[in-house]
């Protein structure tokens, strides 16, 4: 569901990205209320959870890949706002060193995919469990919740694709961005959403967190007072970490790019025509592009790539609880 | 100047009947990193007050002294001197804080590291200058306080080359030359031959009948007995008169 | 000595001064010299997998060579990754200083390669500023996590005159001393700033001369203290035993690194 460079206008980039500060502005000072600084770190295992998720592409008949994203299991285990900030720092991650999404459209795909989705997933989630008691309670409401939330998401990028060829046409009515208009952008991206990716998104959510429940009670943002404490108690969450990154590169299995997701070159052999925006334009160079080292074989680059974002989102959460003053005890 | 002895609950602070006090502190906290130094002092000094803190090493007795000096500065609670709240920003303001060091003399525990001048006389005289008192008052600061510590001899020789006693007369002459209102000593008698002890005794207690407000951390009994009008002691410190106290940071 | 107090110590003095600025001097000045007595000297402890200093120094040293001295991208990203999931597993302080330095310098190297990226060599661009991220971070992660002391008696193992390891140390103890001296000095500066300060040059050299003096001093006392006990110019350092079993897996990893290193290189 990433959108790739010059896919938007820079007036749709730009709209996006001003809601987006808002919503980021909103998010740091909820999120600095409510997750005390001991915490953050785990919110980058969180955001790690997401980012493996997206690297594993899952084939639709007919050629294109999709992804899970795990927002709403992220907006389950810490809140609505850590996760909107959690799977934005994970999409910036994947746009600024591996290419996957562009970088001028990280608002739009942030809005998609680290707004939308969290916050739709997670009302659902607390619609459900307000009705449905107890752990069937909890399951029941991640895989409905994720599910909605996984399918509005790609409603609203599958809107953002559309829009571009009734508002942005240059002269000769070609578009200038991306070619493909609502009554066929939407259909192409709900068909995988509702059916394959929808339920990779529902496994992935409640397999996750079923696993998280049982094996390390603790990983979450209230404080436990039964149970194991400390590094010991997450050895699970982190032995699952390490798993799916060995594990990615399952998601090269499935060749064929992700609807909307087609380099320039393939846009032009679909359509026709190079849509004006898309061909001379800027280019951001990313350190490891589609996620490939070059010379090394694919795999390598992929489990290479995994482990670089891995360490990066845990990294970055650990100096953001640095930042956060901790409350000293006076006692 | 009547003070009244703590109740059993022990936070009690002696009051003065008029306005407000020279230095007061509403449950203030300080942490060296995440180590807390100082826990919720509830403190009121009034002026002319000689009050001695008393307490074990690492119970917090300069730290205390330096928050009175605004070096440190609350993080919880607060600090108010002569009714002004001293914080991070108001400690931003030049005038503010200068007229805070002004008022509240400190003298170090290590004399030595109080003198940068490159004779006594310039370092008794490096307050009065600032003050932009005159050089004829300047030079008639020097003079009485030389004479009255008794360093009229040392007046051309370099701080550096003292000894230690002799350090602490000087150390003690640079401030009195600015004539703050309080004095904060940490740990006076520390190093000091006994002539230079009782001097300084007999010193500090001339300070305190002509009305300056003294702050004197020490673990020296004689000295608290001979000038305390009442203790403050720190960190469960044992009390061991009657005389009006009262206990804060255990 | 003992007179009474004259008039006008004997009253208040009312004084008020003027708020021209002034506060800077000190205020810069300390946290700079907070920063020299921060200098950790007990950084680091040697962990169960650690290995000895001398053989994380020699490893250290080459990795930073291997990174240099690549033209394929693809080790310096191996590198990198390493390098990533060290930084991982390091205690908060430790972390924040190992961040914050190299990328400051990766930060400045991809600045100053500006132009090239505007040229359209923006390969180079990353190449170098991920060099020089990786190459600080071995190095940062290397210091911050050995104490000092164990990272100067290494180079005993490396046959280097004691008397240099000697100097090394105390250096590094007096660095830490004298920076706890100098934050003193300069707060008793500023407790007399109480006015307007016409010789603030003189001021900053009276409190750098005396820390001078004091250095000197306490390189003498150190000297006598050392005479006291025996030395006689031998920096004599204990057989400790400097050889863990754990060097062998670190010495096998990084043999294979070399190869890496060679081999992508041949692909280039």
């Amino acid at each position: 569901m990433h959108i790739p460079e010059n896919y938007l206008s820079p007036s749709t980039c730009g709209v996006f990205g001003v809601a987006m500060v808002a919503v980021w502005t909103h998010a740091v000072r909820r999120v600095r209320e409510t997750v005390p600084a001991e915490k953050m770190p785990l919110l980058g295992i969180a955001a790690a959870f997401s980012f493996l998720a997206m690297m594993f592409n899952i084939p639709l008949p007919g050629g294109t890949t999709g992804h899970a994203v795990c927002g709403t299991l992220v907006a389950i285990l810490f809140g609505p706002w850590s996760a909107v900030l959690s799977v934005s720092i994970a999409l910036a991650i994947q746009a600024v060193f591996f290419g996957d999404g562009g970088v001028l459209a990280l608002g739009a795909n942030c809005f998609n995919m680290a707004f939308v989705l969290p916050l739709v997933g997670f009302g659902v989630y607390r619609f459900i469990r307000g009705r449905v008691a107890g752990e069937r309670g909890e399951l029941l409401g991640a895989a409905i919740g994720s599910y909605v939330g996984i399918n509005c998401a790609a409603l609203v990028a599958a809107i953002e694709f559309g829009i571009q060829p009734l508002l942005f046409t240059d002269a000769a009515g070609n578009a200038l961005f991306c070619p493909y208009p609502l009554w066929v952008s939407i259909p192409a991206m709900m068909v995988g959403h509702l059916t394959i990716w929808g339920m990779a998104e529902v496994a992935f959510t409640v397999g996750i967190l079923a696993f998280v429940r049982k094996a390390a009670p603790t990983f979450c943002l209230e404080r436990q007072d039964d149970g194991p404490e400390g590094a010991a108690a997450l050895r699970p969450v982190f032995v699952l970490v390490g798993a799916l990154v060995v594990a990615s590169p399952l998601g090269l299995l499935a060749v064929g790019d992700a609807w909307g997701e087609w380099g320039v070159e393939d846009v032009s052999a679909l359509v026709g025509y190079t849509p004006a925006g898309m061909g001379e334009a800027w280019e951001w160079q990313a350190l490891l592009p589609d996620y490939s080292l070059g010379a090394l074989p694919d795999w390598i680059g992929y489990v290479l790539s995994a482990v670089i974002g891995v360490a990066l989102l845990v990294i970055i959460f650990r100096l953001l609880a640095g930042l956060s003053r901790k409350a000293i005890d006076f006692g | 100047m009547t003070h009244y002895p703590d109740h059993a609950a022990g936070l009690h602070s002696p009051r003065h009947e008029s306005s407000h006090a020279l230095m007061s502190f509403s449950d203030f906290c300080f942490a060296y990193g995440d180590r807390p130094a100082l826990r919720h002092i509830d403190l009121e000094i009034d002026a002319g007050d000689c009050v001695v803190l008393m307490g074990d090493n690492g119970s917090g007795k300069s730290t205390l002294l330096k928050a009175m000096s605004g070096l440190v500065i609350a993080q919880q609670g607060s600090y108010r001197f002569d009714g002004e709240p001293v914080t991070d920003r108001s400690m931003r303001d030049p005038s503010f804080s200068k007229r805070l060091h002004q008022h509240v003399g400190f003298i170090f525990q290590d004399s030595g590291a109080q003198l940068f001048c490159p004779s006594v006389v310039d370092e008794i005289a490096f307050g009065p200058r600032q003050m932009q008192l005159g050089e004829d008052e300047v030079t008639r600061r020097v003079n009485d306080v030389c004479a009255l510590v008794g360093i009229d001899d040392l007046r051309e020789r370099a701080p550096y080359t003292l000894s230690g006693g002799e350090q602490k007369k000087v150390a003690i002459a640079c401030i009195l030359s600015m004539n703050p209102d309080a004095y904060c000593f940490d740990e006076p008698l520390g190093g000091l031959d006994a002539r230079t002890r009782k001097w300084l005794l007999e010193f500090m207690g001339e300070l305190r009948d002509a009305g300056k407000t003294l702050v004197i951390a020490t673990h020296d009994q004689s000295l608290a007995d001979a000038l305390a009008d009442y203790f403050v002691y720190m960190g469960g410190f044992h009390e061991y008169t009657d005389k009006p106290h009262v206990h804060i940071n255990e | 000595m003992r007179e009474s107090l004259p008039s006008w110590l004997a009253s208040s003095e009312g004084y008020r001064p003027g708020s021209d600025r002034d506060g800077f001097l000190t205020r810069s000045l300390l946290s700079m010299t907070g920063l020299l007595s921060r200098l950790r000297l007990d950084a680091g402890r040697p962990t169960r997998l650690s290995p000895s200093a001398p053989l994380k120094l020699v490893m250290g040293l080459v990795c930073i060579l291997l990174t240099s001295l690549s033209t394929n991208f693809s080790f310096v990203l191996v590198m990198l990754a390493i390098v990533l999931v060290r930084a991982c597993l390091l205690p908060s302080e430790s972390l924040r200083r190992v961040a914050s330095i190299p990328a400051g310098a990766a930060a400045l190297t991809f600045v100053l390669m500006l132009p090239a990226t505007l040229l359209g060599q923006s390969h180079s661009a990353a190449l170098m500023g991920t060099k020089v991220l990786v190459s600080a971070s071995l190095a940062m992660t290397v210091a911050v996590t050995t104490p000092a002391g164990e990272l100067t008696g290494s180079l005993r193992a490396f046959r280097v005159p004691s008397m240099i390891v000697l100097t090394f140390d105390l250096a590094m103890r007096a660095i830490y001393d004298l920076g706890r001296v100098a934050v003193e000095m300069l707060l008793a500066l500023r407790l007399r700033s109480v006015g307007r300060n016409d010789d603030k040059a003189g001021s900053l050299g009276g409190v750098g001369g005396m820390l001078l003096l004091r250095a000197n001093d306490s390189a003498q006392t150190t000297f006598d203290a050392m005479r006291c006990r025996g030395f006689d110019g031998e920096y004599a350092m204990p057989p400790g035993r400097t050889w863990r079993a754990v060097n062998v897996a670190w010495l096998v990893a990084l043999t294979l690194l070399v190869a890496l290193f060679v081999y992508l290189q041949g692909l280039m």
